[in-house]
């Protein structure tokens, strides 16, 4: 257990290292607020609502995942493929450790790297956009929300695992997960509230894993989800499925593995 | 012009920010970075003529890459003066620029993904080097370091060896008039240093311009420079022949006898002690042979280092 | 950068391309066409954000739908062959880590010219096309014709934008020389630039003003289709000119204070 502290803490060392990085990262975080808002500002700012958002139930929501997204997206997974390409993976590979288990205390690293920082964020965005706060206080609708918090957190584990394995077969890992963001930036629920998409849209959408990441545990903490149970099930459906997905795929690579050093 | 190059009293200093260790130590960083100032080279002064081929000596982090980088315009000095070819290396003029040239044993600047032809043909373009002079610098360099079968093979999958002969080649197309090596010949093995030694020597009785190297492999230094520099935590610890080095910096000779048995046996000795001390081995009947011999220039300069840090502390 | 080194400009520039091209073939075939969906999706899901909002609201700030989505469309035409020629901000901080700014600097050619205009990625060019016909699309759907002096003013701006994007280029790569930091500087530059693809009029006056005369991004879609609407004094774009002038020597001025403190990576 303690060599996985070491290396939670190393992780957690190594931001710190380029401050200007980080300044320039978390000034983004602010920035990405900054379109959503004024667009549904010039649409809602004066009253009125469409869909059935009003100019704060929609700024809520923006906030709202904005918080959730620094918790599930926050992750140094996604430098397995580098890992792969310049033979890095050999160094866990041929340590006591077990490389999910490293990659994944990363990413908690990471996410309290991000969870902090939004703390100390989240009173400037309260400052600037005076966004509605919405706190919930049904005890059961807290326990489902983090309970879809945990499997958003899982899901994008394996997803960047998946993603991140595809270097056993390419050098180029860039392009799929470009491909990847974009999707993501969307089918998330990020950009715009899901429920904002035809009907049949957002049903389409929900078939995908990605909504669970973002859109649905919003929906759940907002208690606005009528099907909180079909919701949590259909994560855990792609849980299992991705759990499943990247054992194979992972155990398949790792014989490709060609430790490729320059 | 006097001089190809004059170097006055020339100095570098970095700032270099303080880590501390740990977690609390690298939060602490990020609050209160602090830093402390290291002299990379100090009161550099020298002259240096046109066909000369002088080799900077020193130990890593002496400051010899740092000197070679300030000549060449990459570093902005601190303080003091330097001028190449009559131009200030640091405004980078174009015509400063097409004149000189620097390899560095440990980066190259050949295209990764492709042959090395490619990369030859597009420093053709950058200094704008006209098609027959091409023709004629590639084919006698080609010839020269016997690249002509490697030529259209991917950079990535040459031989350390093939990769710096190549890299050589491309800095030279451009018929430079002062060649800076950085470590020509780091990593590779000894054939293949030999070829360069080779290369080098030979590129330098045939061409104009002036040529300085570093190395910290005495053997590149003792078979290419009649002149070096050595420097140490950013000073000149000596500058002349090498062949005085030993003189200077070294009041003893080895005494070596050989006895009847075939054992070997050897003496350090001090300099005016030496006909006297032979003399006296001599009158020893087991002896056979006596040979009188110079320390070793690796063993001198080493000791030179060693003195030259002892003192400072 | 003198008149008579131009040809060797493009002649090198020609060439890091086509070896471009050449090494991405050695390398990575597919990948090409993923990027190639993805740039195409994100539009997409661009015009499918506008869709949603200004579909039901009607208008915005103004704006009808097809003119917002106009807009959109023009940003991304503008921004694309700003961006085009600007890809070696992405490789910036490598090259300063691996050495090659080293080559670059010892080059005859400027060292800004290396490290902005290479690896302009062939396949840019490919999508570029479908984005000139979207966008054609685009200004019909709005009800607009093109006509040559409409057309002309817009290759004006186009330029003076391009300027001013260069010095913030070269600002931004100042930065990474001195603290090696590119990465970030850049993601959060792009963040900004997304701010033009939707009318500008919609982040307040400061915004407004900001956006136009600091930072180029009204001039990437809003100021050009307000002239095209009938909205904008061309005559302004003589202010605009001298700023992009005063932006770039600016820029240069400050690239070459940070060079000062270069410290070329160690061997």
């Amino acid at each position: 257990m303690k060599k996985y502290w070491s290396i939670f803490k190393i992780t957690l060392q190594e931001y710190f290292v380029y401050r200007l990085n980080m300044i320039m990262w978390r000034v983004r975080q602010i920035f990405v607020f900054l379109i959503p808002f004024f667009i549904w500002k010039s649409v809602l700012g004066e009253g009125g609502d469409i869909y059935g958002y009003t100019f704060a139930s929609v700024i809520t929501y923006l906030f709202g995942t904005t918080v959730i997204r620094s918790l599930v997206m926050g992750s140094r997974s996604v430098d397995l493929g580098w890992m792969i390409n310049s033979g890095y993976l050999t160094i866990p590979l041929m340590r006591p450790i077990g490389t999910f288990r490293l990659l994944f205390v990363r990413d908690l690293a990471d996410k309290l790297y991000n969870l902090s920082f939004i703390l100390i964020e989240i009173p400037l965005l309260l400052y600037f956009f005076r966004p509605p706060v919405f706190l919930q206080s049904d005890i059961s609708a807290i326990l489902f929300f983090l309970l879809s918090l945990l499997m958003a957190i899982l899901i994008y584990f394996y997803i960047n695992i998946i993603f991140g394995s595809l270097a056993f077969w390419s050098r180029d890992v860039w392009a799929p997960r470009f491909l990847l963001m974009v999707i993501m930036e969307f089918a998330t629920g990020a950009m715009f509230p899901l429920d904002m998409l035809p009907d049949i849209g957002r049903k389409l959408a929900l078939l995908t894993p990605f909504p669970y990441l973002l859109y649905v545990p919003m929906k759940i903490y907002l208690g606005q989800d009528s099907h909180i149970a079909l919701s949590l099930g259909l994560a855990f459906g792609w849980l299992i499925l991705l759990w499943y997905l990247t054992r194979r795929i992972w155990q398949k690579g790792l014989k490709l593995y060609e430790a490729e050093g320059r | 012009m006097t001089h190809t190059i004059i170097c006055d009293s020339l100095t570098k200093t970095y700032k270099v920010e303080k880590k501390r260790p740990g977690l609390t130590g690298s939060l602490r960083d990020l609050i209160k970075p602090q830093y402390k100032s290291v002299m990379a080279a100090k009161n550099i002064s020298f002259v240096i003529d046109e066909g000369e081929l002088v080799g900077f000596i020193g130990p890593n982090g002496a400051g010899k890459t740092t000197t070679l980088k300030m000549l060449s315009g990459l570093l902005y000095p601190t303080s003091g003066s330097v001028q190449v070819l009559g131009h200030d290396p640091w405004l980078r003029e174009y015509p400063f620029l097409t004149q000189i040239s620097l390899v560095m044993g440990q980066k190259n600047q050949l295209w990764w993904d492709l042959p090395a032809i490619e990369s030859f043909s597009l420093a053709k373009d950058i200094y704008n080097i006209p098609a027959n002079l091409y023709k004629k610098n590639l084919s006698e360099l080609t010839e020269m370091l016997d690249l002509s079968k490697v030529l259209n093979t991917q950079v990535r999958k040459l031989s350390l060896g093939q990769r710096m002969k190549a890299e050589l080649a491309v800095a030279l197309l451009h018929s430079p008039k002062v060649l800076f090596l950085d470590e020509p010949t780091i990593g590779l093995d000894v054939v293949m240093q030999q070829v360069v030694r080779n290369f080098i020597k030979e590129y330098n009785n045939t061409h104009e311009g002036a040529i300085i190297l570093t190395s910290h492999y005495m053997e590149d230094v003792k078979e290419l420079c009649k002149r070096v520099i050595i420097i140490n935590e950013g000073e000149i610890l000596y500058d002349g022949l090498l062949a005085d080095v030993i003189a200077k910096f070294s009041n003893e000779k080895i005494i070596e006898v050989i006895l009847r048995s075939g054992k070997v046996e050897t003496h350090k000795v001090p300099r005016d002690e030496v006909t006297g001390r032979s003399a006296k081995l001599l009158q020893n009947l087991d002896i056979v042979d006596i040979n009188i011999k110079e320390i070793p220039i690796e063993e001198v300069i080493r000791q030179v280092f060693a003195s030259a840090n002892k003192n400072k502390k | 950068m003198r008149k008579y080194h131009l040809r060797a400009y493009l002649r090198v520039w020609l060439k890091l391309t086509a070896q471009l091209f050449q090494s991405q073939i050695a390398n990575s075939r597919g990948a090409a066409l993923l990027f190639i969906m993805g740039k195409l999706l994100r539009l997409a899901t661009a015009c499918l954000l506008v869709y949603v909002v200004v579909g039901r609201a009607k208008l915005i700030s103004g704006y009808s739908l097809n003119q917002a989505i106009f807009i959109l469309l023009l940003f991304n035409l503008i921004q694309t062959f700003s961006q085009l020629f600007l890809r070696g901000v992405y490789m910036f901080r490598q090259k300063v880590i691996d050495g090659t700014f080293d080559f670059y600097l010892l080059n005859p050619l400027s060292e800004l010219f290396y490290s902005l205009f290479s690896y302009t990625d062939p396949l840019d060019i490919v999508v570029f096309i479908p984005y000139l016909f979207l966008t054609g699309w685009g200004l019909v759907n709005a009800g607009y014709a093109l006509t040559v002096w409409s057309a002309l003013i817009i290759l004006l701006i186009t330029i003076l934008t391009f300027i001013m994007v260069i010095s913030w280029h070269i600002l931004i790569i100042s930065i990474g020389v001195r603290y090696l930091e590119v990465d970030n500087t850049i993601m959060l530059y792009r963040d900004i630039e997304r701010m033009g693809a939707f009318p500008v009029d919609i982040y307040g006056k400061l915004g407004q003003f900001l956006l136009t005369y600091l930072a180029p991004f009204a001039l990437m879609a809003t100021i050009p289709a307000k002239y095209i609407f009938g909205q904008y004094n061309p005559l302004l774009l003589i202010v605009i000119a001298f700023l992009a002038y005063l932006e770039l020597r600016l820029s240069i001025w400050f690239w070459q204070r940070c060079l000062i403190h270069y410290s070329s990576s160690s061997s």
